[in-house]
């Protein structure tokens, strides 16, 4: 998204991952993708499944890996370095310090067999070199700031003796310890109920460190409303439009993301649409195996036309706001 | 009278003292009651455990409840036997949650339809095939489709043949148990986009289970909110999402995330989890998350009480909270 300034800490440019399936088929999962995000920023990653946007954050971290996965092309530069050059025994040291992950299911994610406090000590001892009783009393430290009560009882216990809720908080609280510069959140409140969401929405707005910068991966443009500055929305593995949220929001160029945002209905929405009358995106997502020629929503659009057979560029409608439209290239 | 009468319905689990069970009992539902007509949708809404899912099935006698009882037109279903239940069976369907593990992965779509027919010996062989022709069109799938097997469809097109199956033998009452929860967003506007298309040409009664209030905020005509197991909110859709009386669901409401970028950001907010529903609060099982629970709260549960027509409210101080 435009240059790269002082204040920008991540710079992806042009990533292509892909996939090798059975009988020698290999799937485009991330195509040339570009994006950036701001020291201080919270960039939300919109998109329906089978996007990429979970490949986005396993390239990010460099665990989309051989013999299956590959970054075939593009760069992604943390704070000036390329972490695709990067070789494993490097990208280790940066994990948890430099990048923290926040996955979806925060039960599968963690230990099952290892205390709370154990889990997030082990971050601490492994990159700052903390003793036992250090990294025990930083770990105390840090569920008191993620508000878990208790606290001191919840170092020794197992993860299956708390609540989902509580389990995203040791989840936070593992990605946190080591105060990374870019944190990544994987759909972090899927698996929770609504009051427990709010709840996490708020503790990741307070917790960050100023200087930090946030991914939010979501299906849902009214997290990314509560939560993110700008925004990029992905389709079929391409970044299919870009800007802020608010000029995203109020004014989609992208026909799907027009579509995506029409087709939910909005709690805050006094305007409900009659019965049978939300508006749809026609079809389905198309298979990676299987993709059309040119733009992969073209299928689906209902404002498609002879142009869209080649695949659009990305059309520049402003600082950092693009969309890949050819319908946008006639308007600018 | 309504077509269903569901009336003081509670369901309780376990008890029996097994050998891994402590002998304690889950109150699941609590004398929750609720009318239905055909036509009608009905919106039951609540966080993971609060009994809405478990209202559904047992109102459907899927499982057996432990006192009430739910009468569709005279009969009541929960006294209902052999011949009479199956018959009774026909006439409530369900759609479930997960379209990849509620369809018999060995059975073709079209004999996934057709099942309910055969078991309820609906017609000739060569009548149900041309039912079974007709529910594949009219839920946006075509008869070309009825020898494919359940794996060969997206998840969108496996929630619409779980509504064919379940429209097959003709319902008055559709019950849908998050039925578009597992879809990604542009599918559920499809797929309720044919629910509603399909209410307005059959005429069916619609209970809707869901943890999304602004779905149900779309597809319902009126709304119950659920609270470990027990009813602690009921008024029509607009009312209830426009002028909240009950604290959880104030609390509910304003917990999701809004595309409003100018909506106000002092919301309510809950501390802590749902308790668990083994050991429930004394007195109002809210208490120990509302935010403007008084003593009297924790000694005195408050019955659900009518507040104005077609509103009720299980709360001591709704009208103090609402005006404040």
């Amino acid at each position: 998204m435009g240059m790269a300034s002082e204040n920008t800490l991540l710079e992806i440019e042009n990533l292509t991952v892909t996939f090798d399936l059975q009988a020698g088929n290999r799937i485009t999962v991330l195509n040339d993708v570009s994006l950036s995000v701001a020291r201080g920023e919270t960039l939300g990653v919109v998109g329906e499944s089978g996007c990429g946007k979970s490949t986005l954050a396993l390239a990010i971290m460099r665990l989309v890996r051989p013999p299956t996965g590959r970054i075939a092309s593009g760069k992604i530069v943390l704070d000036g370095e390329d972490l695709v050059a990067f070789d494993e025994r490097e990208m280790r040291k940066r994990r948890g310090v430099d990048l923290g992950m926040i996955f979806q299911e925060p039960l599968t994610s963690l230990n099952p067999v290892y205390s709370v406090g154990e889990q997030i000590a082990e971050v601490l001892r492994r990159h700052r070199g903390m003793s036992r009783p250090e990294a025990r009393a930083r770990a105390l430290e840090i569920l008191t700031l993620l508000k878990i009560p208790d606290p001191a009882d919840k170092l020794d216990a197992y993860p299956h003796e708390l609540s989902g809720g509580m389990r995203q908080r040791v989840m936070i609280a593992i990605a946190l310890a080591c105060e990374p510069k870019l944190m990544i959140a994987d759909e972090p409140t899927t698996a929770l109920d609504v009051t427990v969401q709010a709840q996490i929405f708020d503790l990741l707005r307070d917790i960050r460190h100023p200087s930090s910068a946030m991914i939010l991966i979501t299906h849902d443009f009214g997290a990314v409303a509560e939560m993110a500055q700008r925004v990029v929305v992905m389709y079929a593995g391409h970044c299919i439009e870009k800007g802020t949220v608010r000029e995203v929001i109020t004014n989609p160029a992208h026909p799907y993301t027009q579509g995506l945002l029409a087709c939910v209905p909005d709690i805050a929405d006094g305007t409900t649409h009659e019965k049978g009358a939300l508006p749809e995106v026609a079809g389905t997502v198309p298979s990676l195996t299987n993709l059309p020629q040119g733009c992969p929503f073209s299928p689906r659009c209902a404002k498609a036309f002879d142009k869209c057979q080649t695949m659009p560029p990305d059309v520049l409608l402003g600082e950092g706001r693009s969309v890949k439209c050819w319908l946008a290239e006639g308007a600018v | 009278m309504s077509k269903l009468s569901v009336s003081n319905l509670s369901v309780e689990f376990g008890g029996r003292g097994g050998l891994f069970s402590e002998g304690r009992v889950v109150k699941a539902v609590q004398d929750v009651s609720f009318d239905l007509d055909p036509g009608r949708t009905l919106g039951l809404v609540g966080e993971s455990g609060c009994g809405k899912s478990t209202t559904g099935l047992a109102a459907m006698r899927l499982i057996e409840a432990k006192s009430g009882t739910v009468m569709f037109d005279d009969m009541d279903i929960l006294k209902l036997k052999g011949a009479n239940l199956r018959l009774l069976r026909s006439k409530i369907q369900i759609v479930f949650q997960d379209p990849f593990s509620s369809l018999n992965p060995r059975l073709t779509a079209a004999e996934i339809i057709s099942e309910p027919l055969d078991i309820l010996n609906v017609g000739t062989r060569a009548e149900r095939r041309v039912r079974v022709d007709e529910l594949l069109t009219q839920v946006g799938l075509s008869p070309e489709h009825g020898g494919l097997f359940p794996h060969q469809f997206s998840g969108g097109q496996r929630q619409r043949l779980g509504i064919a199956r379940a429209l097959a033998p003709d319902p008055d009452i559709l019950v849908c148990d998050e039925a578009v929860s597992a879809l990604d967003v542009a599918i559920q506007a499809q797929v309720l986009n044919l629910l509603a298309r399909l209410q307005k040409a059959r005429g069916f009664g619609m209970l809707f289970i869901s943890h999304d209030l602004s779905v149900v905020r779309h597809v319902s005509d009126e709304v119950i909110v659920m609270y470990l197991g027990r009813i602690v909110e009921r008024a029509p859709a607009q009312n209830l999402f426009d002028a909240p009386l009950h604290p959880y669901t104030l609390a509910l409401i304003s917990a999701i995330p809004s595309r409003d970028l100018d909506r106000p950001s002092s919301r309510m907010r809950l501390e802590g989890d749902v308790p668990s529903p083994v050991n429930l609060p004394s007195g109002c099982a809210f208490h120990t998350r509302c935010p403007f629970a008084k003593d009297h709260c924790k000694q005195e549960r408050p019955e659900l009480r009518d507040v104005s027509a077609g509103r009720q409210v299980a709360c001591h101080y709704a009208e103090e909270i609402r005006d404040a």
